[in-house]
């Protein structure tokens, strides 16, 4: 209903905020690696194989609403159904991811003339989006020390 | 428009226009006894599983010779889940119907549209998907417009498809033979999910014009009659007002401008509009050639969910017709308290005549008929074009929703002809289809499918009385150039599957009364009979032969229900 655009033109916000800075990895600061956490975020169920999935990792309440600096970003190049981010030394915690598919390779998500995404997006923890971003609660998740994986569906 | 499928049309069951209007006025006569009348609660109950293909028995009448194809209506069928319902009417599951007409014959089909919103409310027991005038609820999940899309207010074809329509989404394309969900239409990628009205305006050439509406700006759509786009151009509205229909001429598109007007955003998507009476209407004029070329006029404060197709006079006037309220109270307030089974009395809408003088010809005006009215309908071979008349459905009444007849008006000489199927039908809009060879206006048929239950002591028959001519065959009009026959198909306008009143599906399969609550809710399955009645000028049926002034307190109660024709009241 075109009552979306504005919440969803808040979304696109957020998302948006995701710095594109090149496809590497930028991991947060090591710490020592026995108290660390190393988590895997899967994205899955990508239908069309192009562009890239590009990822904000926040690790707090503030970073997920883009008033902290990001605990990590990535842009994954999409080949298949599946793509995987690494990060490596985060203290433990409760973390939230939130990503969206750029189908079409412009470096941007899509947004219709009323501002409505075009392309897929999503958020960790099987937070769905309602008229907007899930709230952190709904999208955070605990991240321990060692291995952690986030599996979260895209498309 | 599919020559072969005659009936294959913009069969218009609106939310607002399904047979939201139709139902709406059967209170007058429900007032008079609930026994006499069909409880217009009928129309709001849910149907819980598809309807397979069967036969609709034929009790009255024949098959008009010619008339064949499908007739598509499409509407909300399904409003109620254990762990929450639609907050409004508008929100409910679009479900599709098929009525299939040949050798006399005819058969019904129903499927709902598999739509984001019906699978998610689905899964989570409840209507979670937030809408017109229903909240979001735990478990929704919105991501754009297309997962709200409820596809339930209208139907159009479309290369080869059906597209069952919303408004503030996308076409989500049916397939015309079995009714399934192909899918949701994205009609150019960088225009996912745009708004697209339920009330597209098709030229007789077969392109199709269309709006999609978010606050005051428009995408005006220009589609091919295969569906492709051939432009889709944004432009900016006087008003963030809510627009469910608008008017086109061959040369011009016409938007309404109401006064009921978006301030803020919330939901339900109905919560973001006021009624600001002292800003009047606007009446927005586009050129479809160079939409840069436009004119604005003023007119009182109305509201309408629907207006006929336009036309343009030699010098530029410009006429259509809308059913005209006095306030968005529908949409605001019966509309959500219907589906708690209230009403609370208002008047019905009403039709009027828009003009629109060209330019320095002075201040646009309206022409009030007197007549109530919803689902202006009219002949789409001459859509643009001027026509001589607006067929709309008729006959209720200030205490409950919905319809109990059909009239065309005639705005050469000011007359409207009205069939009152009385206050044992639940009428819906009517469509007209053309007959075959024939070339004048309305020279067709008009199909109207109705609810009916005619209960009493030995007349638990569902007999419906369809007949319903013209104008022009009225007593002292001219000889009838035309056949217009009204089909009336009677069948549950929702099968009330759950409601002792769908007893008459069992009775008019076994022919007998129901006779206790219990045995109407084992009735299956949800038929009604069909009846088809040819009418000429020169049928005597003993039914419509009789006249009165428009007025239903006047009409005699004749059975199966009485014809009026009356001089429309000046403005
Ligand atoms: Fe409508």
């Amino acid at each position: 209903m075109p009552a979306l655009s504005q919440a969803r033109r808040a979304a696109l916000a957020h998302i948006l905020s995701i710095a594109l800075a090149g496809a590497a990895l930028i991991a947060a600061p090591d710490a020592r690696a026995a108290d660390t956490a190393t988590l895997n975020v899967v994205f899955k169920g990508i239908r069309t194989p192009t562009g890239a999935v590009m990822m904000t990792l926040a690790g707090s309440e503030a970073a997920y609403g883009d008033k902290a600096p990001a605990a990590g970003q990535a842009v994954l190049k999409v080949e298949g159904a599946e793509v995987t981010a690494t990060f490596n030394g985060l203290p433990p915690g409760r973390y939230a991811v939130k990503a969206f598919h750029d189908v079409n390779g412009d470096g941007k998500m899509g947004q219709n003339p009323f501002g409505i995404p075009t392309e897929p997006f999503a958020f960790s923890n099987g937070a769905r989006a309602v008229m907007g971003p899930p709230t952190w609660d709904a999208a955070s998740f605990e991240v321990t020390a060692g291995a952690n994986t986030q599996t979260i569906e895209i498309d | 428009m599919h020559r072969r499928h005659l009936l294959q049309t913009f069969a218009a069951a609106t939310v607002v226009g399904g047979f939201a209007p139709e139902i709406a006025q059967a209170a007058a006569q429900l007032s008079r006894g609930a026994a006499a009348g069909l409880d217009w609660r009928l129309g709001f109950a849910d149907l819980d599983a598809d309807l397979a293909p069967a036969p609709m028995p034929r009790v009255q009448g024949r098959a008009p010779a010619g008339l064949a194809g499908s007739l598509y209506r499409n509407g909300p069928g399904k409003f109620h889940r254990p762990g929450g319902s639609v907050g409004h009417w508008f929100d409910g599951d679009g479900l599709m119907r098929a009525f299939r007409v040949s050798g006399g014959e005819a058969a019904l089909a129903a499927r709902f549209i598999d739509t984001a919103k019906r699978r998610t409310d689905i899964a989570a027991g409840a209507v979670v998907t937030p809408g017109f005038g229903t909240p979001a609820r735990p478990g929704a999940q919105v991501g754009n417009n297309d997962d709200a899309n409820a596809a339930n207010i209208s139907v159009m074809p479309a290369g080869g498809e059906l597209w069952a329509l919303w408004e503030a989404g996308s076409p989500i394309a049916v397939d015309p033979k079995d009714l399934s969900t192909k899918g949701v239409r994205t009609l150019r990628p960088d225009l996912a999910h745009m708004p697209f009205l339920a009330h597209p305006r098709p030229e007789p050439g077969g392109e199709v014009w269309n709006l999609g509406v978010s606050g005051a700006k428009a995408i005006v759509w220009r589609l091919a009659a295969d569906g492709s786009v051939i432009s889709a151009d944004l432009t900016d509205l006087p008003m963030a007002s809510y627009v469910h229909d608008f008017s086109a001429t061959a040369r011009s598109l016409i938007v309404i401008l109401q006064p009921w007007v978006q301030d803020h955003m919330s939901m339900p998507y109905g919560d973001s509009f006021r009624w600001k009476p002292e800003l009047g209407v606007k009446v927005l004029v586009l050129d479809k050639a160079d939409l840069s070329r436009r004119r604005i006029y003023d007119l009182p404060p109305f509201f309408a969910f629907h207006y006929g197709a336009g036309w343009e006079e030699a010098d530029g006037t410009i006429r259509f017709a809308g059913c005209l309220a006095p306030d968005a109270s529908f949409a605001t307030q019966n509309g959500r308290s219907l589906m708690q089974g209230v009403w609370t009395p208002e008047p019905s809408p009403g039709l009027a005549l828009i003009t629109l003088p060209p330019g320095g010809g002075g201040p646009a005006r309206i022409e009030r008929t007197g007549v109530t009215a919803e689902f202006p309908r009219s002949d789409a071979r001459f859509a643009g074009v001027a026509q001589r008349y607006t067929v709309h459905a008729t006959g209720g009444a200030n205490d409950g929703p919905l319809f109990h007849g059909l009239a065309v008006h005639d705005w050469k000489t000011g007359r409207s002809d009205s069939f009152q199927f009385g206050p044992s039908h639940l009428v819906e809009e009517a469509v007209f289809t053309p007959r075959p060879g024939g070339a004048e206006e309305l020279d067709g048929w008009l199909l109207a499918p109705a609810s009916t239950w005619q209960p009493g002591p030995r007349s638990c028959t569902c007999s419906t009385p369809a007949m319903w001519p013209t104008a022009r065959s009225a007593p002292g009009a001219p000889p009838a150039p035309c056949r217009s026959v009204c089909m009336g198909c009677s069948w549950p306008l929702k099968a009330l599957s759950e409601r002792p009143r769908l007893g008459v599906r069992r009775q008019a399969r076994h022919g007998r009364c129901p006779r206790s609550r219990a045995e109407w809710n084992r009735a299956l399955p949800p038929f009604l009979p069909m009846d088809v009645i040819p009418v000429s000028p020169q049928a005597k049926t003993g039914i419509h032969d009789r006249t009165r002034r428009h007025g239903d307190s006047e009409m005699p109660e004749l059975e199966g229900g009485s014809r009026s024709l009356a001089a429309a009241k000046p403005g």
